[in-house]
This record gives structure tokens, sequence and C-alpha cells, in this order.
């Protein structure tokens, strides 16, 4: 068993009579990825302010590494690596002028900025203005940002939002190795098939309460249908497409029939994907 | 506070301000502004009268005045130039020394001579220049210096020139520009493009955010200050008391910029306040180009104590005895901006307040 490094009990945060996060219970063990899943406006960016100590919640309250983080939110801090949805650069100034900076307010000796520039690929462009990065490269900027200080816990909200293949696989090995190296993540996001391939557990928050949180497997094999998709020509030359559910009582007699209507093209199997069983949990989609 | 921080965070202030144009704006405006008036308006803002000589012949007479320290003084090789000058502005009189003027006056001989006077000399500094000139020519013509002329300025002065009149109006503005602008923008700036939350999960503090833009404000309104009074030449008989002066009410006017920094949400609030509170900020400079105005009007805006100690110590070479009581009551100001900035921190600490 990891130790845990976040612990939210009862975490609440109301915006007058609107009740953005709501009454949730979650931990977070050493070295694990939460992947915090959830429409816009269900709660997550309020959530991450809340366990960054940026916002002091309603109700309820948030051990990081053991600290209550409103009673020692500087202290805390200091353990914390955080990259933001929005480009919050000081664009300035380059890149290496950007890391440095963040270096000296962390007391960071010896730090060495072309170091984290090219793990996250952007060696070779560190003296353009950042004003002059397209919004990837400020992203791989961040999250260089947010590992200067070797955190204990990366918050990554829509780390990988809008970025090309190359530049989300950087981001996604990143994230990783810093997992494998005992770094918590906790990785805010709507893109379900990344939080599948990234995460140890998934959250669910819908309307500000958390409505599954599970391992994907396990939320998978609990809430998801598998289903076999057949291709057939019919007598007639027409094509047809069945999705035959694999769980049912009748699922054999069903695959039979489909098989004897025609000549089969192709068949493949299915599994349910997080956001299925996101829809299937909350009613609505992720984008809803 | 970690000074330490604070520091880190104002290298990267001033650096900031050098490449942002709103920055350079508000610190450049007044030194074109003072560049401008002295262009057209000739060198009035200096304490002393300004005097050009057509001497061709270089008369000990003109020798002895160049040499005084209460005169500033030109040497013109062309008559018309001179006048040109003078009806400008330039020079506030100019003098045609006539061929043989010291011979002239050690045989006590009677002679003319033609004194080309600017129509809005101030009475005090023509009193200034005759009575210099009377004493070298007393001392040429072997009777010793008899006069000493001690001005004593009593109520308003309504004889100020235009450009005397604008001098407070350039002061302030200077300050406010410096002052209040440049943190005000910083601080607005870091809110929209959200920097204020990046530093916000560091272990930086808002108290060492908002004091290194305090301090920037306080170095660069400080700064162009010290420059416009110099180009002036207006930096009284006391250069510490003045600078301490002008310390004192950069830093009450950054602290004010601060705060409205820390108060407004965006760029467009901002210049809408100043656009609407300019007026009342610059009210006493306004009201110092008004002669006949009382006094106690000004009195009643804030920064009539910011300008006032200045102007009272550049201008008039007042001491620390004569401005105590308007210092005291800048201190008292910049007191009360420091608390209000210390509840901006607390309600930031309750709650997500600035982001």
């Amino acid at each position: 068993m990891t130790a845990t490094t976040i612990s939210v009990h009862n975490l609440t945060y109301r915006f007058g009579k609107l009740t953005a996060v709501d009454h949730i219970n979650f931990e977070v063990g050493e070295g694990e990825v939460l992947g915090f899943l959830g429409p816009n406006g269900a709660g997550k960016t309020t959530t991450v302010r809340m366990l960054t100590g940026q916002l002091k919640p309603t109700e309820g309250n948030v051990a990081i590494l053991g600290e209550d983080i409103h009673q020692s939110a500087k202290k805390v801090q200091q353990y914390l690596g955080v990259s933001f949805e929005t480009a919050n650069l000081y664009e300035e100034m380059n890149a290496v002028e950007n890391l440095n900076l963040f270096a000296r307010l962390f007391k960071i000796r010896n730090f060495k900025a072309m170091d984290l520039l090219e793990k996250v690929g952007l060696s070779g462009r560190e003296k353009e203005k950042v004003a002059a990065y397209s919004k990837g490269m400020k992203q791989r900027l961040m999250l260089a940002r947010a590992l200067i200080n070797q955190p204990r816990i990366l918050f990554l909200d829509e780390p990988t939002d809008g970025l090309d293949p190359v530049s989300s696989q950087t981001i996604h090995a990143i994230i990783r190795q810093a997992s494998e190296d005992g770094t918590t993540v906790f990785l805010t996001t709507h893109d379900m098939v990344k939080a599948d391939k990234l995460s140890h557990h998934v959250a669910f928050i819908n309307k500000g309460k958390i409505a599954a949180l599970d391992q994907p497997s396990e939320l998978k094999q609990h809430y998801g249908k598998r289903l076999l998709k057949v291709e057939i020509e019919d007598d007639s030359g027409r094509k047809h497409t069945h999705s035959l559910p694999l769980d049912e009582k009748d699922s054999a007699e069903k695959v039979r029939e489909a098989f004897a209507s025609g000549r089969v093209l192709t068949a493949h199997t299915e599994e349910a994907t997080l956001e299925d069983i996101f829809i299937e949990i909350t009613g609505r989609g992720l984008l809803g | 506070m970690n000074l330490r921080r604070v520091a880190i965070l104002f290298g990267r202030e001033l650096r900031a301000s050098a490449g942002n144009f709103l920055m350079v704006f508000a610190v450049v405006v007044p030194i074109v502004f003072t560049l401008l008036i002295n262009l057209v308006f000739g060198d009035v803002f200096s304490g002393k009268p300004v005097m050009g000589f057509y001497d061709p012949h270089q008369s000990q007479f003109t020798r002895m005045l160049m040499a005084q320290g209460q005169l500033k003084t030109s040497s013109y090789d062309s008559l018309d130039r001179m006048i040109a000058d003078v009806a400008s502005g330039r020079l506030e009189t100019g003098y045609v020394v006539p061929e043989g003027f010291d011979q002239i006056l050690k045989e006590g001989v009677e002679t003319d001579f033609l004194v080309y006077t600017w129509g809005e000399t101030p009475l005090k500094d023509r009193l200034i220049a005759d009575s210099t000139i009377a004493n070298i020519i007393n001392e040429i013509a072997g009777l010793g210096r008899n006069v000493t002329v001690n001005v004593q300025v009593l109520g308003q002065a309504e004889q100020n020139s235009l450009a005397d009149r604008l001098m407070p109006m350039l002061v302030l503005m200077t300050i406010m520009l410096g002052g209040v602008l440049v943190p005000a923008l910083s601080m607005i700036g870091e809110k929209q493009s959200h920097t204020l939350q990046a530093l916000n999960v560091t272990p930086v503090r808002l108290g060492e955010i908002l004091a290194a833009k305090t301090l920037l404000g306080l170095t660069l309104g400080t700064a162009t200050a010290v420059i416009t009074l110099y180009l002036n030449r207006a930096f009284g008989s006391d250069p510490l008391l003045l600078i301490f002066v002008l310390l004192l009410s950069a830093l009450t006017a950054s602290l004010f910029g601060t705060l409205l920094g820390a108060l407004l949400r965006d760029m467009n609030t901002l210049l809408a306040a100043l656009k609407a509170g300019g007026l009342l900020l610059m009210a006493p400079a306004i009201l110092e180009m008004v002669p006949k105005a009382p006094d106690w009007i000004a009195r009643i805006f804030p920064t009539y104590y910011i300008l006032n100690p200045v102007m009272e110590v550049a201008e008039r070479g007042a001491g620390l005895d004569a401005i105590l009581g308007n210092l005291l009551v800048l201190a008292a100001i910049a007191g009360l901006l420091v608390f209000g900035l210390a509840l901006v921190i607390e309600r930031q600490q309750k709650r997500l307040a600035l982001f």
C-alpha cells in the first residue's frame, strides 16, 4: 500500500447559491495517476484550485502530504507542480528566463533550464520570446515549469488539450515517468481516451459530485458492455452493420442469426469506453 | 515577507517595464513634456534669472557678471540672435554692452545702456538682475558693492509666467504616471495574463508580489521626478531633503497605484477610472495655475500633500520645518493605503479575491 499524498474529506465549494463542488471524498496514493474526469462546469477546476491552495473550501478539508493545505499553503506549495489549462507564462521573456525566474522563486540551486526544455522537446527554441510560441509549445513550457521543483504532486489541467499527436506523446511519456519516479499525478481532463491510457484510477465528477471512482478496468467491468460488431452483405448486395451485446442471455443466439443472414464482411469485438460508462452513470456526455 | 523573493520579482518588473509601451509612455511623457515646455518657453524654470550679453569687445563688466553665482548667463556674438532669444523667452534679459564700457564707468561719463527684457520675466528676477548689474557697475567705477537684494515673497505670486505655473502640473504628472500608473498597469497585466495564478501556487506570497509592484512605482516615480526637476534646474537648496520628499511622495503614489491594480479587474476599468478620477488627482496642480485660487481648496485633495512638499522644497527652497505638517499628512495617507493593501491580502487569503 502506497502512502496517501492527497486526502479529501467532504470538500465543498459554493459560489453564492450555486454548489460547484458538493461534499466530495477521495484519496490518492504516492506515484498514482488519478484521472479527474468530467464535462465543462462539472467542478474540476474549482476542485484543483482548492487542492492547490488557491481557493478556500466552503466546507470540508484537504490534506496534502499530511498537511492541511489551507493552514500551510505556502509550505505545501514547495512540493507541488501545477500546469494550468490557460497559458500563463511571462510572454515577454523567453523559455529559459521563464524557467529561471520560477527556479529562483523556489530557491532551486544549480538549476539547469536546458535539461527540462530538452525533456519537453523545446530545446532549440529556448531563446525565442514565449509570445511567439504556439499553443502546444506553451503547454509544454508550462509542464516544464511545473517540474522545476521536482514536485511530489503534479496537478495537470488539460495538459494535452489541442496538441498535435507528437506533443501529446511527449507529455504522456513525462507523466508516466513522473509516476514511476513516485510523483502523484492529478490529471484533470475531459479526454477519456487519454485518461484511460494514463490513469491508475479515474474519478467521474458531475454537477459537483463524484459519480464514480475506480480503476478504469474495474469501471469497464462493472458498467461497460462488450459488443460484437458484424458487417454483413445480404443476397441483394446491400451491407448491414449489427452491434450485438455479448453479455446478455440470448447473445449466442443473436450472433448465430446475424452470421446466418448473409455474407460476413467484417466482425470485431468492442469494449466499452470510459465515455460510454460516464454517459451510463451520469446520463450526460462529456461535452454537455 | 521574504525580501529575496521581492527582489527577484522587482527585477522581473523592471525588465518587463522596459519593454512595455504603456510603461515607457508613463515614464517618458513627463520628460518629453519638460523638454517641450523648455523649448517653447525657454529655460524659465531655472531659479536664476537668465541673462544674455552682446559684448563683442569682451569687457571686464561682462566677465564679472558671467562669474556671478546668482545669474545664469550666455554670451552672444550676434545681436539679432540675442534679441530673438529674448523675444521667445529663452532669455529673460539681453544686454548690449557699449564699446569701452569699463573705461566709461571708471571715468564717470554718462552713457546709454540698452537692455531687452522678455515680457513675462518675473519681477523678482528683474530685481535680482538689476541689483547685480548695479553692484558690478559700482565695483568697476571704484564705488564698491553697496546693494544687497533680499527677496521675500509675500502672499500668492501673481506675476508667475505660464511656464512657472505649468511646473506643478509637470511634477505631479511625473509622480502620478510613474507612481500610480506603472504599478497599476503591471498588476492588472498580470491578472489578465493569469501569471498571478502561476505565482500563487509557488511559495511566493501575495504581499511579496504587491511589495514588488510598489517598489517599481516608487523607483520609477522617484527617478522620473528627479530627472524632471533636474532638467528644470529646480532642486532647491537642500537636495537631500528634496530626495526624501520625492521618495515619500512617490511611495504614496505607488501604494495607491498598487491598490488600484489589486482592486480593479481589467485594463479598461483602470483606464476608465483614471479618466474619471484624473481631474481629482491633478486638481492641486490645476489650482496652482489659477493665481487667486485659495490654498484651502487645494488642501482638500490628497494629492496636494504629494505635490506641495516637493514644490516647496524644489522651487521655493523651503526647509523641513516649513513642510513638516504636510509631510505628516502625506505619511498618514501612505499609512492608510498600506492598511488598504493589508485588507486586500486578508481578503485574498479568505477566498480567491484577485484572480
